[in-house]
């Protein structure tokens, strides 16, 4: 298999195929081989996954001491009328 | 993503706070979605004082109805489910753009015998950045997305949420989700590249 009898433009279009685990395994090598022999797709392939992988560690914001408080009084009244007949 | 049985558990945990009226259970939850449920509504409502009134009303109606509908998978989708309609979100265009977002001039032209390959000079530029730099730069670039590619990617990428709890919170196929999400990816990664991209040309 000829690392380059794909072209760069359709191997982009399978990145996220690729990244996702989706693909058929000899379409898998076939990728993989023109990804080691090119460096435009190689670092495209990079960069995409580093998108991905920053986006999964976004920190998550704590709730703060007023929201928290409006929203536990919230749940008191919810609770209350809940149980009211 | 949880197990089936501990999401089955987790669907009516605030339910049930609400019958024992335990307050520490609803404060576990709230602490666990809060700060997630705001993140999904700041990437599509731009406005931070309405993002969070976005999520205090989500909060509202989850107390008013305690679980979700039998058709959610989880507590986390159904929350989120809560939030998006809070945010009413433009619906999917009938024929939405998909592919890879790249300039189709950076590869050789038809006519040239290396057609579709990369053209010398538009390899993509090495990133100078720490991680700090390239977390700002994706939390700017999620920000400028059309709202419903934002709202995918923060589910699929950032919140992990599996193709069914997408689909229950955006109403969208799963195919369509793997379409959207290839083209949402590629639109962040050359916002992150416009912004981080090295002046150093790649050897």
């Amino acid at each position: 298999v000829s690392a380059f009898d794909r072209r760069c433009d359709d191997v982009l279009d399978v990145m996220t195929t690729y990244l996702e685990g989706h693909m058929p395994p000899d379409e898998h090598t076939r990728l993989e081989t023109h990804i080691v022999y090119c460096p435009g797709c190689y670092r495209f392939m990079d960069q995409l996954r580093a998108t991905v992988e920053t986006l999964g560690g976004l920190p998550v914001e704590p709730i703060g001491a007023a929201e928290r408080g409006e929203l536990v009084e919230a749940f008191r009244a919810a609770a209350t009328t809940a149980e009211s007949p | 993503m949880v197990t089936p049985l501990v999401a089955d558990v987790m669907r009516q945990t605030i339910a049930e706070a609400l019958a024992r009226r335990d307050e520490r259970a609803f404060v576990s939850v709230l602490e666990t979605h809060h700060g997630r449920m705001l993140r999904f509504a700041r990437v599509v409502e731009q406005d931070e004082g309405v993002a969070r009134q976005v999520v205090k009303r989500a909060w509202l109606a989850a107390l008013r109805d305690g679980a979700p509908p039998d058709a959610f998978p989880s507590l986390a989708a159904w929350l989120f489910s809560l939030v998006h309609e809070e945010l009413r979100v433009p619906r999917l265009a009938p024929s939405p753009a998909t592919g890879t977002d790249v300039d189709r001039a950076s590869f050789e032209a038809e006519s040239d015998r290396w057609a579709g390959h990369w053209r010398d000079d538009e390899v993509p530029r090495a990133w100078d950045d720490g991680i700090q730099a390239r977390r700002h730069a994706l939390e700017q670039g999620l920000r400028a997305l059309p709202p419903l590619l934002a709202a995918l990617l923060v589910l699929h990428d950032v919140e992990r949420l599996d193709g069914l709890e997408i689909t229950a919170v955006l109403g969208m196929t799963r195919d369509m989700q793997v379409a959207l999400l290839h083209h949402a990816r590629t639109m962040l990664r050359r916002a992150l590249d416009e912004r981080l991209a090295s002046t150093v040309p790649s050897q």
